[in-house]
């Protein structure tokens, strides 16, 4: 059973990183900041990388 | 992706709050108790000859308020907030979080209770008797209902890497606990587990590898995965990396309990398998511990100037440490030597002080202030001073118990030239004595930083709030 649920796992990771694109994920890894508009500025300055949800909005319709 | 920018959500944040106090109270009751036990080692009259002071009854008090005092509360304060603000959705239900704390709060105070009054199935980290188990299991079944409402309940498409973490955290700790209290009761207070033998061990070290792999590493990791780059203001080094980080982690963490039933009747190749599954484990833990560590790119320098930053760093590289440590162990030519001595308790120590209780302490240093609507805490320099007393105590621990474990395993196994022992188990204790002293030096340093801890959490929480309105109650998202 366990080597099933292992089969499945490995099953379940390889889909998830088929099926999120790398702006999916530049995104998602902006969440934790994206409640804070302080720090999501700071985070903006900081790295250069869009991180306000506006900013993140924008740059999904620029690549679109 | 919809990140719901510009809405308003009034998060449950008193249950936060709860929870975050009840870590610290129990994070301070449950070291004490482990300075207590280590001071019985040193100083044997510390027993009182009484049976519920005795070592036997505390050692599972100190290592379940730890684990699931402690770690539990860290854990359940923890995700419910994140998983609040990522999602950005309240929690279903005020009234079950409510019940759930100060049922989860009761639980814990009957166990100490019966730990004491000597009430045990003697499990490791499942010695609670069976009517406290299924009070666990209806207290745990809440806890699941209200983490994942919440995700369903998500007005963003994606599910932050954190909260998949917490999610199989919280998912494996049901199934493990479960199936590894699944007794025959014969009385109101003793049971018998419906397995028996050596499968009973196994079901045993299935249930408590994984305690050590599902609850104090991978949602320990769910912490890491928030609070770092929140601390350190950067997004994580690669979300891909975490992607891979959870599916490896999660697909071999449940294999590797064997390792702690080497050389007893288990079948060999169920402890081959169990060691190469362990070994195999490094991978994955190493890759999450990189990811977090390289998320610092470009911002170390605010290590020099932030103490919440540095506890956070510095459990990473214990989280490193005590992870590639563990596999080496379950090498089962290494394990003979280190199996049973004192370097099993220094390495738990190096993961349970280095990892689970620094990043706690960090992550909860940062919470605090937000949670109580303060720009930071009371005293920058009472958390220098916490990080320096926690870093140098469990140093000195883990140091302590390595010799320790070393010297025993090698007189364990001296023998004369007539194939007779070399030394007796006595003198291998009197050999210890000086690493017993030292240890409890370690561990008291420890706990007196939790001390810190709590005194300048009271002094923060005493200051006058800077809104009016509580940010706890409605958060701009």
């Amino acid at each position: 059973m366990f080597m099933i649920l292992g089969l499945l796992c490995v099953g379940a990771g390889y889909l998830c990183l088929r099926h999120i694109t790398p702006l999916d994920m530049d995104h998602a890894a902006m969440l934790p900041f994206a409640d804070d508009r302080p720090a999501a500025r700071r985070v903006e300055q900081e790295t250069g990388r869009p991180c306000l949800p506006e900013h993140l909005a924008q740059q999904t319709a620029l690549r679109a | 992706m919809n990140t719901a920018p510009e809405q308003t959500v009034a998060y449950n944040y008193s249950v936060v709050r709860q929870f975050t106090l009840a870590t610290l109270i129990w994070g301070v009751i449950g070291m004490s108790m482990g300075a207590f036990i280590a001071a019985q080692l040193v100083w044997p009259q510390l027993n009182f000859d009484l049976p519920w002071t005795s070592f036997g009854r505390i050692r599972p008090i100190h290592t379940n308020l730890v684990i699931f005092a402690f770690g539990g509360c860290a854990l359940i304060s923890t995700s419910f907030y994140i998983v609040q603000r990522t999602c950005y959705a309240r929690l279903p239900s005020d009234t079950a979080a409510n019940l759930f704390f100060w049922g989860w709060q009761a639980m814990l105070i009957a166990t100490v209770i019966s730990y004491a009054l000597g009430y045990t199935t003697t499990k490791e980290y499942a010695e609670m008797e069976w009517p406290l188990a299924i009070v666990l299991t209806v207290l745990w079944l809440t806890y699941m209902w209200l983490f994942f409402g919440t995700i369903m309940r998500r007005k963003t498409s994606h599910i932050y890497v954190a909260n998949w973490f917490y999610g199989a955290f919280i998912v494996v700790t049901a199934m493990v606990h479960i199936v590894n209290h699944i007794a025959i009761p014969v009385s109101l207070m003793k049971s018998y587990p419906v397995y028996g033998g050596a499968t009973d061990a196994m079901v045993q070290w299935w249930f408590g590898h994984s305690v050590v792999g599902f609850i104090l590493s991978v949602g320990f990791l769910g912490m890491m995965y928030y609070f770092v780059p929140k601390q350190v203001e950067r997004p994580i080094y690669s979300y891909r990396l975490s992607i891979v980080h959870f599916w490896a982690i999660i697909s071999i963490y449940i294999w590797a309990g064997p390792h702690h039933l080497h050389y007893t009747a288990l079948p060999d190749w169920v402890q081959s398998l169990g060691m190469a599954m362990s070994v195999i484990l490094l991978a994955p833990s190493w890759g999450g511990m990189i990811n977090g560590m390289m998320t610092l790119s470009g911002a170390w320098h605010k290590l020099r100037s932030d103490p919440i930053l540095r506890f956070l760093v510095v459990s990473l590289a214990f989280y490193g440490m005590s992870t590639f440590e563990g596999p080496m162990m379950a090498i089962k030519t290494v394990n003979s030597l280190s199996h049973y001595t004192d370097w099993t308790i220094g390495h738990v120590h190096a993961g349970a002080l280095g990892w689970v209780a620094m990043i706690s302490v960090g992550s909860l240093y940062h919470l605090i202030p937000k949670l109580w609507n303060h720009k930071q805490m009371y005293s920058i320099g009472l958390i220098n001073v916490h990080f320096w007393l926690a870093t140098i105590g469990t140093v000195i621990y883990i140091a302590a118990m390595w010799v320790n474990g070393l010297t025993q395993g090698l007189m364990w196994r001296a023998i004369n030239d007539d194939g007779t022992l070399s030394y007796s188990f006595v003198e291998v204790l009197q050999s210890s004595h000086a690493g017993y002293i030292a240890r409890l030096i370690g561990g008291s340093f420890f706990v007196l930083g939790m001390f810190i801890m709590l005194l300048n959490t009271w002094l923060t929480l005493r200051q006058p709030t800077e809104q009016q309105q509580p940010a706890t109650q409605r958060a701009e998202v």
